[in-house]
């Protein structure tokens, strides 16, 4: 009964807290969108070893976000965070085209994990600034996104640097998030 | 599990190389110690910091340890190294110029690898061309070919600039030189030589530094035209090897000049 209560006066007055979970392949700019969406500037970044978490209030809602490092040998600890995930958050670098058909292969093999079933998928497309940059429709095809079955996704083009996009993808999440509590 | 084992040779072989010279042991841009990732887009060993710094060029970077390396990347990393990139890389590099940065301040650091490899700022592949300031040709030009419009005759320089060498040769070969044949190209190709060289005197040419103008010219190479490519090929190829050459046709003309006179 407590409990209820205090869940209804959360859903009154308090913000509700989301798990999201961060990653993409190495240097797709994941440790940038965390810093520029919690800091708002643009933040000298080293290869991600391991994690970094911040929490980001937006609306009513508190983001904890959890970027994870994406060497090659480290994303097999992604799975070690999947547990209690709202929202994926998958970054990619749109100019990196050797290694759309990678971040194609992480991100389906995640997606079949049965931790990850209910978590909503938000892809940044991102890098958008540099002149040869995939679109974010030719991202979406890359990444197989329509062969998704009884998963919400959403994909936003952006760029991590001047903040382009970062705010109008997590719209999407606390719109998507919202409506399913 | 044979993947793993090859996996496992390429990480020694990477380790290997970077033993094997003492400049791999120090980051290529700053002067941290133990670099652990490799920058693919110029075959270094960079520090983390580095690596960072590189990322934000758009610039390839692997770690050592956490990255799934190919034979073909490790192949061209041992061809590569610090020691070699150095070379190329800070060519014309002066310590006054831009201080190498202690690593302590990131800002200069990042400037440091923006005019080093965005820039190209002090960069001259040995052996290759690079592109002169267009200016300098076209001032320079008039000199070799009166006549010509600038084009033409950067184009005129650089069907003359390959065959100097060889005259220089065939005057020191001892083949019979006539005095009055020889000295006449040898003295064509000197004087191009020296009015792109920026006027130099060859009198002065034992005691010139040759490459001394290389860096006024070159400084202006990415904003060249590219029809005058094939002229820079011409000026640069004027390296350490022409040097030798157009001194000796120097030394051999002032010989014939003294041997006519003595006549």
């Amino acid at each position: 009964m407590g409990l209820a209560f205090t869940k209804i006066w959360q859903r009154m007055i308090g913000k509700q807290e989301m798990r999201i979970l961060m990653v993409g392949l190495d240097a797709a700019g994941k440790t940038t969108i965390l810093y520029k969406l919690k800091l708002g500037e643009v933040v000298t970044t080293i290869p991600t070893i391991g994690f970094n978490v911040e929490t980001v209030e937006y609306k009513n809602l508190s983001f904890t976000v959890w970027d994870v490092g994406g060497q090659d040998k480290i994303r097999p600890l992604w799975r070690h965070y999947y547990q209690g995930t709202n929202g994926l958050i998958y970054v990619v670098d749109s100019n990196d085209r050797d290694r759309i058909e990678d971040a194609r292969e992480e991100l389906n093999k995640m997606l079949n994990e049965d931790e990850m079933r209910d978590a909503v998928v938000l892809v940044f497309a991102n890098k958008q600034d540099l002149p040869n940059a995939m679109t974010a429709a030719e991202v979406t095809e890359k990444l197989g996104l329509h062969n998704l079955r009884h998963r919400q996704w959403f994909i936003q083009s952006a760029c991590a640097t001047t903040g382009d996009g970062l705010y109008e993808g997590l719209d999407w999440l606390s719109r998507t998030l919202s409506s399913k509590r | 599990m044979a993947p793993n084992k090859d996996e496992k040779n390429l990480v020694d072989r990477l380790r290997a190389f970077q033993r094997s010279n003492q400049a791999n042991k120090r980051c290529a841009d700053c002067p941290e110690r133990g670099p652990t990732y490799v920058c693919l887009d110029y075959q270094i060993f960079v520090c983390q910091t580095c690596c960072g710094l590189h990322r934000e060029f758009g610039h390839k970077i692997k770690s050592i340890s956490f990255s799934e390396w190919s034979e073909a990347e490790v192949a061209k990393l041992e061809e590569g190294g610090n020691e070699l990139a150095r070379a190329k890389w800070l060519d014309r590099w002066h310590a006054e110029a831009f201080p190498e940065p202690d690593g302590s301040d990131v800002e200069a650091v990042r400037e440091f690898i923006r005019l080093k490899y965005v820039e190209k700022k002090w960069f001259r592949p040995h052996g290759k061309p690079q592109t002169p300031d267009a200016s300098k040709v076209a001032t320079a030009a008039p000199a070799a070919a009166p006549a010509a419009a600038a084009p033409a005759a950067a184009a005129g320089y650089e069907t003359s600039a390959p065959q100097a060498p060889a005259q220089a040769v065939d005057l020191l070969s001892g083949g019979d030189p006539s005095p009055v044949e020889v000295p006449a190209p040898a003295a064509q190709a000197k004087a191009e030589v020296s009015d792109l060289l920026g006027g130099l005197d060859l009198g002065q040419s034992q005691e010139q530094p040759w490459t001394a103008d290389f860096s006024n010219v070159s400084n202006f190479a990415p904003k060249a035209p590219p029809d005058l490519t094939g002229a820079a090929a011409g000026l640069i190829d004027l390296d350490f090897g022409w040097k030798l050459s157009v001194k000796k046709q120097c030394q051999h003309f002032s010989w014939h000049l003294s041997w006519h006179i003595v006549d």
